[in-house]
This record gives structure tokens, C-alpha cells and sequence, in this order.
């Protein structure tokens, strides 16, 4: 199985990678960016993975001298959308639109409603909120295996 | 006796029946044909002629006269001094000159005497009516003089002549009168309802202007008369007898030169018997009319001479003119010359005959002005309904724009009212200014005001007027009511803007009792504003204070939109602010609790075996290291925490309360290497990211004294140590040290490689909120109050937060604190 967590903050994805890692035994690589997530599209196209563990709230790139200015999108809705938008990437593309994706984020379903709902309309779209205890993320994974909807 | 009867009821009936003027010479047939005379003549004395002067230099005229062979005489040099007739007139006896040829008294220069081959004569002085003296000659051309029953009928006839002479003039003078009351009243009828009226009085005029001339029989009677509607100042011919062309057409008000505008200027009556002799009678004629010219527009001294042959000679050329006036304003003049026909001289009674006319005349053209005022008052009226329409929609057009410019619907409205008010050439509009309390020029219309040097248009567009003191704008701005000013130059209110003016109306700009200002409106040269002006302007004035009112309400109405929808977008802007820094808060908060309790669970579950990991600065167990990095998310969420607070406390303006304590440098340095060690640890070890804590700079402390409130002030380190972790590029170092600057206060440095801060960045960066672009993209969370909250601190601690950008790729950030003492 082949799990991409997509998280900027680096002990939340330790966490999470330990977790799944653990669990499903599975080959789990993170992406801690936007920018780097938008770079592996191809990657992800040719070699999809089985479900995506996506953060809301990522950061476009990382600190550097030179930084690539993002695209106009980026640059107007800033960070806190951006799993959303490359959740939206993914539905664009024939190859990777089947891919499964949790939104995995501290925000509430409330706050995502109107962006979970379009979303759900091309996506199979799950929405679990940062909880301490990750059983839930473990949990919904393992459900992917039957039809999903968002919840 | 019963002769003489017969012949003066003769004369009385033949007088009776005359209702001329040349009546006189059948009068003077009657008498003669009953003295078996060749021919008479009536003799009157030159008026203004002093009988008892010595010595004499009078004239005797020719009143009339009757000759059996129909010539006619016009003599007006008989002198009374050097004539027979003369002396019976001083002398008031009769004379009878028994051989005229052989007498030497008698004057024979003229040489009508012998040319008639007259033979005897006799002089009879007469006193006319109006004390005027003069002589009744009788003449033969056979040797037969008169004898003593002759001269006694000669007296009768003498006794009644100047009485029949006078009833003639009067049927002349109620025949003429009558018929110019016929022509008025036609004339009356015509002009109120024709459509021609102007064509039709002008023919009036001249049927007028003919019954003068058929009354006193003279060549020309000319009507001048002023149309302040049309060319004020100016008497144009309006109708006249005279066949030739005249020298002028139209005298000025102001003009001097000639019978006729002497006449116009002083408001007088002229006579002059014989312009022929105006030379020669000059010192008479001035001391009775002073400053009176001559300018001979009727060119009688040579082309209009054709024009007045009578019988082969030229008669005198006699000449009066009588003012036309409406109280003591002077309307016009109507002027008679040359008569044609004896009395070749126009005599007093004329004169006031003529008066009399003129009189006549001045009712008739004032309630013709005034008809055509009113016609020209109503036309107004319906014009200034249909511009008001117009002016309304310009307004309506300008005021819905998006700025509106109400200086465009002054210029538009002045335009508009200089074509409703006639004669109303310079115009303004003055607004009050709150400030000064003075009137400015707000608009202008009419080329008077940038008459001169650009200088004297410049003062005269930027004068302002005071509410206080004596001038008219300031008048009817206080008082709220229309003034007029007939001729500013009599009004002691005027101020004296332009030169030049005539007539002058202010009216207030207002709406009810609210004032804006005055609409100014002037004529000039001898135009006088029409009656009904004031009016016009009056409601010109209500229509430009709506304008005025309406402009500044929309004006201030978008303002206050403009001004709404900026505090909304600034609202939305903050609100949106506030929901992200409340998710990202909640991010911040929410996301290391979780952690730190799932590391937590994660120890006590013992799920993973205790590894032992290499770290920079040694090795340590993995248990251990979950232990340091809960505490670093611990301490991560109590700074959050904080920071929350503080944001609260210094949002409501309360200021952090501090409770110092002395640093100590053991103390910060162990701090620092905490602090910079727990965000290594929540780092990515693959990023490479170290730390350097210099311990040695801070050993400045032992020497010094320096206090803090050492909670704020980790806060203020955690903050920016925190920072610097999260902006730092891979492999690279954060650098913490101390020192003190060269004011003696304690600083504590730290700084970074990775993001860049750019100068014009740096003033913005302790404000609350803000976070540069390439923050944002670079890390993700922050709400952009970490140093907002260090720089307050720091103020409270009367220290600073001092940020130097990105210079050599390092970044850094200093606390300063004052010393202690």
C-alpha cells in the first residue's frame, strides 16, 4: 500500500507516518509542501498512490534565499486552502482523480462545508479532524475499501 | 359807418371759415379789396426784440400778406428802426405815406416796393393777444393815397385783426389737436393686438408727422423718439416729412452739437426764427437757449434748398423743436422747419402747439413702451419657463454623476439668464465661504471680467467681499431680498467691481431662510435692465440655491458612501484577519496538544521500543527525545497561548504589567539554548538546521545591571527564536548572542539565514497583523503578531526591538534593554 501524507509540520507527520507505517505496513512518503506536492504531480500520475492523508493548511515552499513566487490562486487564497487546491488539482487530472483523499486538518467540517461539498461532486473526499488519538485516521484508511463519501 | 360794417362783418365771417394757417391772407384779401389796396401785410415784431433799446436793432417779420397780383413776400429784416412801419410800431401811431418813392423814411432796400410799383402806403401798429406788437400796412400802386376815412377803417380793421388772427389759430390749433388725437387712438387700437405693431406705429407716426406739417405748413416735421427696449440712450427718426436725406438719423443721449440735441439734453422748447441768420441773430439766440449749435442736418445751405423753393425764392427758414417728455425724462423731439407757406415763421403760438403735440406724442410712445414691455415681460416669463426645463435637466445630468460639478450648472445658468434678462451682460454668481465669511467669485459669465492685464483679471476674479460693513452683495445676502440699482453709479452700496456699468440686480442664492450666497447681474453702457429683471432674477436665485444645495448634499452623500465602503472593506479586510488568525490560532493551539498528547499515549503505551538517536549534540534516547519534543510542543502551545493573551490585553489598550527581576546570564543562556533546542527538535532533522548560542557575550551581565519581567520577556525570546527556526533555510545556523550597544543597553541578538526581510519591510514588521509575502508563502501559519507583541514587550520594558534585514543573507533581530540605574 502506498500512502502519501501530504503535512508541513514535521512532528505531526512523524506522528502520523509512525501510525500508518505501522499499521498498514505500508510504503508512506510525505510531501511538506504545496510547491513540492504541485512538482510531483507527474509522479503521482504515473505511480498513484492509495490514498492521500492531505493537511488543509500546508505552506507553499520552503525558507530559502530565492523562493519561487507562487501561482495567482496561491498568492490571493494564501496557505489556508491549500490542501483544498491540490485536492482540486487531483479531481483535474484522469489519473489521479480516483485517488481517495482525507482531508486530515484542525479545521472543523463547518469551516470546509461549501469547498467539501464541490468537492465530493468529482472526489471521493473524507473530512477527519487532528485528533490525539489517530485510531480515527487508521480507521477511515482501512474503510476506503468499501465506497466512501465524505463525512 | 355802414360801410365799415359791411367790411368787418365780412372780415369776421372769412375769418371764421379759415382752419389754416394761410387763412391769415385771405383775411388780409378781405381787408384790402374793402381799402382798395393793392395788397397788405401783417407785420409782427422778432420776438425778443427790445422796443425801447437805443438804438433800436430790431426786426419786423411778415405774418402775412395779400397781394392783388398773388405774389407773396417773406421778409423777416425789416428793421424797426430804419422803417416806416418801424416807427409806427415804437411809436404806436399810424403812419400814412402819401408818395412812398419820394419818402426817404420809408425803407425801400428790400426793393419790393418799387418792383410792385407801389405808390402809397399806411402803417397801423397792432398788439396781438399775447402782448407781441406789430403793424397792419396797407398798400396801393396807383397815385391815390390813403385819406382820412381810409385810416380810420385801416383802425378798425386794426383793432380786430390780432383778434381774428388769434381764432384762427385756435381752430388750427383744435383741428390739429383733434386730428392727432384721431391718429393716437387708431394708433393705440393697432399696437394692442396687431402683429405688426412696431410697422404700424411707425405709420402712425407719420400720418402724425403730416398733420403737423399740413397745420403749420412747413417742410419738415420729424419725430425722434428713444426705444429703451432696443437702443437706450439713442433718439432715432422715426417718421418725417422731409423729402431730401438728413445729415443724422439718430442723436445720442450724450451729445452736444445741434438744435435738436440741445433740445434733448436741457428739456427745452426751441424757436428760431430764421436759421438763415443764425449768425448774425447768434447773441440772441444764445442768451435765450446758451451752448445751442447749429449743425444744419438738413443741409439748407445747399442740397435741402431744393426742397423748399416757393414761388422761385427760399423762404426763412424758420424752426422750433419740442422735448417729448414723460415727467422729467426725456423721450424724444419732435421738430418742425421751413415753413412753406405765410406765416413763413412759426410764432410762440405755434410752439406751444407743438408742446402740445410732443405731449400727446410722450403718452402715446410710454404706453407703447409699455405694452411692449409687458409683450416682452411675458415672452420672458414663457422663455424663462421653457430654459428653467432645460436648466433643470443639465442640473438633474450633472448632479447624477458620480462627482458632480455644480461651477458647470453656474456657467450654464448665467448663460441661460443673459438670454432671458436683455441687457444683462456681466454676470456672477458669489458663494459664501464658511470659513472666511466672506463672498468669492464662485462663477463668472461676460467678457468684461478678463478686460484689462492678466493682473487686474486676476484681482478682479479673486476679490472677496465682507458680510460686514456697507456693500450690496453683503445687503441682500443678509437680508435675503432682491436689490435693484437703476444706475449703480447714484448707489452709494455699489463697490465699484467694473467700470462701465449701467444697471445693476443682486439677488440672494438660497433655499427657504438657508443662504449660499448672491447672483450678480449687471448691464452696461445706457442698457437698463427691464422691470421685470428683478423678478427673473429673484427666481433664478431660489433655482440656483437647489442647485447649490443639491450639489453639496450629493457631493457630501458620496463622500460619506465612499468613506462607508471603505470602513466595510476595511472591516471585511479585518474581519477576515481575525477568522484567519483565529484558524490559524486554533492551528497553532490544536495541532501541538494533539501531538503532545499522542506522544504522550504513545509513551505510556510503550508502543515503540526506546531507540537511541544521535543528535547534534550527542546521543540520546528515543524516549527521551519524545520527552524534549513534548516539551517543546508544551512549551510551543503555552507561547501560542500566551501570545493569545497578550493579543487580547493589548488589543483592549491595556498594557502588559511587568514585575522585574535582575538578569542574570546563567539564567539566559540556559533559556536561549532551551529555547533554540526545543524548536530544533520540531524541526525536520533532514533540513539540517542548527543553533549557536554565544555564552560568552552574555557574561556582559555580570557586570551590569539590567531587570526584566522574565516571563514577557521569554516570551519575547520564544517569539523570535521561534522565527528564526521557522524562516531558516536548510543547513544553516541560528545564531544567539549578546552585548551591550554603544548607549549601554543590553541586547540580545538573534539571527537566521532563509527567508529574506527587506528593508522597506522592516517598519511594517512589528505591525500587528502583517506578515510580508514571502513569510507567508514560506511557512504557512502565523497570524503576524509574534513581534507585534515582542516590540510591546519591549515598550513596556522602555526597551526597543531592533530589526536589521536580510544583509549578507542573515537576518536578525534585537531585544534592547535600558539599564537598570
Amino acid at each position: 500500500m502506498y500512502i502519501l501524507v501530504v503535512e508541513d509540520d514535521y512532528l505531526q507527520a512523524n506522528l502520523i507516518c509512525e501510525k500508518l507505517t505501522s499499521e498498514f505496513h505500508a510504503d508512506v512518503k510525505r510531501i511538506s509542501t504545496e510547491l513540492e506536492f504541485r512538482l510531483s504531480l507527474n509522479e503521482f500520475e504515473e505511480n498513484p498512490p492509495d490514498v492521500i492523508v492531505m493537511d488543509v493548511m500546508l505552506r507553499w515552499t520552503d525558507p530559502s534565499p530565492e523562493i519561487k513566487i507562487p501561482p495567482r490562486e496561491v498568492r490571493k487564497e494564501g496557505f489556508y486552502r491549500a490542501g483544498i487546491r491540490c485536492t482540486k488539482i487531483l479531481a483535474e487530472r484522469d489519473a489521479t482523480k480516483h485517488i481517495p483523499v482525507i482531508l486530515y486538518t484542525i479545521l472543523e467540517h463547518t469551516d470546509l462545508e461549501k469547498q467539501l461539498t464541490d468537492l465530493s461532486t468529482v472526489m471521493d473526499v473524507i473530512h477527519l479532524r487532528k485528533e490525539s488519538e489517530d485510531d480515527r485516521l487508521v480507521d477511515s484508511i482501512r474503510g476506503l475499501s468499501r465506497p466512501q463519501r465524505h463525512r | 359807418m355802414e360801410d365799415i360794417e359791411h367790411s368787418i362783418s365780412s372780415l369776421v365771417i372769412t375769418a371764421l371759415g379759415q382752419s389754416k394757417l394761410s387763412g391769415l391772407s385771405e383775411m388780409l384779401k378781405s381787408i384790402a379789396l374793402s381799402m382798395n389796396a393793392f395788397g397788405a401785410i401783417l407785420w409782427q415784431v422778432v420776438p425778443g426784440t427790445d422796443l425801447n433799446k437805443e438804438p433800436l436793432d430790431g426786426y419786423l417779420f411778415v405774418l402775412a400778406n395779400w397781394f392783388r397780383d398773388d405774389r407773396t413776400l417773406a421778409l423777416h429784416n425789416l428793421p424797426i428802426g430804419k422803417s416806416v412801419t418801424g416807427a409806427a410800431v415804437k411809436e404806436q401811431r399810424p403812419i400814412n405815406v402819401k408818395d412812398v418813392v419820394s419818402n426817404n423814411d420809408v425803407y425801400k432796400r428790400d426793393q419790393f416796393l418799387l418792383h410792385a410799383n407801389i405808390k402809397a402806403m399806411c402803417t397801423m401798429p397792432v398788439t396781438f393777444s399775447d402782448g407781441a406788437r406789430g403793424a397792419l400796412n396797407f398798400y396801393r400802386n396807383s397815385p391815390n393815397p390813403f385819406d382820412e376815412s381810409d385810416l380810420v377803417k385801416m383802425e378798425r380793421f386794426a383793432s380786430i385783426i390780432a383778434e381774428l388772427y388769434q381764432a384762427i389759430l385756435d381752430r388750427v390749433s383744435f383741428k390739429l389737436i383733434g386730428k392727432v388725437n384721431d391718429a393716437i387712438q387708431r394708433a393705440e387700437v393697432h399696437a394692442s393686438g396687431a402683429r405688426d405693431s412696431k410697422g404700424r406705429t411707425l405709420t402712425s407716426l407719420e400720418t402724425i408727422c403730416h398733420l403737423i406739417s399740413n397745420s403749420f405748413q412747413c417742410a419738415e416735421t420729424s419725430i425722434f423718439l428713444e426705444d429703451r427696449l432696443e437702443a437706450p440712450g439713442i433718439f432715432k427718426l422715426k417718421a418725417t416729412t422731409w423729402k431730401g436725406s438728413l445729415k443724422r438719423y439718430e442723436y445720442s443721449k450724450r451729445a452736444k452739437e445741434g438744435l435738436t440735441n440741445w433740445v434733448q439734453t436741457h428739456a427745452r422748447p426751441v424757436r428760431i426764427l430764421d436759421l438763415d441768420y443764425f449768425d448774425r441773430d447768434k447773441d440772441k439766440i444764445l442768451s435765450e437757449y446758451k451752448g445751442i449749435t447749429w449743425e444744419d442736418s438738413l443741409d439748407y445751405k445747399h442740397s435741402g434748398r431744393k426742397y423748399l423753393r416757393v414761388d422761385g425764392r427760399i423762404p426763412p427758414l424758420s424752426f422750433m423743436a419740442a422735448p417729448i417728455l414723460s415727467g422729467k425724462n426725456v423721450l424724444g423731439v419732435i421738430r418742425c422747419s421751413a415753413a412753406t407757406k405765410e406765416p413763413y415763421y412759426f410764432a410762440e403760438r405755434e410752439l406751444t402747439l407743438l408742446t402740445y403735440v410732443a405731449a400727446q406724442l410722450s403718452q402715446y410712445w410710454s404706453n407703447w413702451l409699455s405694452l411692449r414691455e409687458m409683450q416682452e415681460e411675458n415672452k420672458s416669463w414663457k422663455y424663462l419657463i421653457q430654459i428653467i426645463g432645460q436648466l433643470n435637466r443639465f442640473a438633474h445630468k450633472e448632479l447624477t454623476r458620480e462627482k458632480p460639478d455644480e461651477q458647470r450648472i453656474f456657467a450654464e445658468a448665467l448663460k441661460v439668464t443673459s438670454s432671458v434678462i436683455q441687457g444683462a451682460e456681466v454676470m456672477d454668481v458669489r458663494l459664501l465661504n464658511e470659513e472666511t465669511q466672506q463672498l468669492y467669485f464662485a462663477q463668472t459669465h461676460g467678457t468684461f471680467w478678463t478686460e484689462g492685464s492678466p493682473t487686474e483679471t486676476h484681482n478682479r476674479l479673486n476679490r472677496t467681499f465682507s458680510l460686514v460693513g456697507k456693500s450690496a452683495g453683503a445687503h441682500v445676502f443678509n437680508t435675503g431680498e432682491v436689490r435693484l440699482m437703476p444706475d449703480v453709479n447714484k448707489d452709494p452700496y455699489y463697490s465699484g467691481t467694473f467700470k462701465g456699468i449701467k444697471g445693476m440686480i443682486i439677488a440672494p442664492i438660497k433655499i427657504e431662510e438657508k443662504k449660499f450666497g448672491v447672483l450678480d447681474i449687471r448691464s452696461t453702457g445706457d442698457a437698463e435692465l427691464p422691470r421685470h429683471a428683478k423678478s427673473i432674477a429673484e427666481l433664478l436665485g431660489q433655482q440656483l440655491g437647489v442647485y447649490h444645495y443639491l450639489a453639496t448634499t450629493i457631493r457630501d452623500l458620496h463622500e460619506t458612501q465612499a468613506n462607508l465602503n471603505k470602513n466595510i472593506k476595511e472591516l471585511e479586510k479585518l474581519q477576515g484577519q481575525q477568522t484567519q488568525i483565529f484558524e490559524d490560532l486554533k492551528h497553532q493551539l490544536y495541532g501541538p496538544i494533539n501531538q503532545a498528547h499522542a506522544r504522550i499515549q504513545t509513551l505510556l503505551k510503550a508502543e515503540y521500543p526506546n531507540i537511541h538517536v544521535n543528535l547534534d549534540n550527542g546521543v540520546i534516547s528515543s524516549t527521551e527525545l519524545s520527552l524534549l519534543r513534548i516539551r517543546g510542543l508544551c512549551g510551543r502551545t503555552r507561547r501560542v497561548t500566551k501570545n493569545t493573551g497578550l493579543l487580547a490585553d493589548l488589543s483592549r489598550g491595556k498594557t502588559p504589567e511587568l514585575s522585574f527581576k535582575r538578569l542574570q546570564s546563567e539564567y539566559l543562556t540556559n533559556l536561549l539554548v532551551n529555547i533554540a533546542n526545543d524548536n530544533k527538535l520540531m524541526i525536520d532533522p533532514e533540513y539540517n538546521i542548527s543553533f549557536h548560542v554565544d555564552r560568552e557575550s552574555f557574561r556582559v551581565l555580570r557586570l551590569s545591571e539590567y531587570d526584566a519581567d522574565h516571563d514577557l520577556l521569554e516570551q519575547a525570546l520564544m517569539n523570535i527564536v521561534d522565527n528564526a527556526f521557522k524562516y531558516s533555510s536548510r543547513k544553516t545556523v541560528v545564531r544567539i548572542s549578546g552585548g551591550l550597544t554603544g548607549t549601554r543597553r543590553f541586547y540580545i541578538s538573534v539571527s537566521n539565514e532563509g527567508t529574506p526581510l527587506r528593508p522597506k519591510d522592516v517598519p511594517r514588521s512589528v505591525e500587528r497583523g502583517w506578515r510580508s509575502e514571502l513569510a507567508k508563502w514560506t511557512t504557512g501559519e502565523g497570524a503576524g503578531i509574534g513581534l507585534w507583541i515582542v516590540h510591546n514587550i519591549m515598550k513596556a520594558h522602555t526597551g526597543d526591538v531592533e530589526i536589521n534585514p536580510t544583509i549578507g543573507g542573515r537576518t536578525e533581530v534585537k531585544l534592547l534593554i535600558p539599564s537598570a540605574r
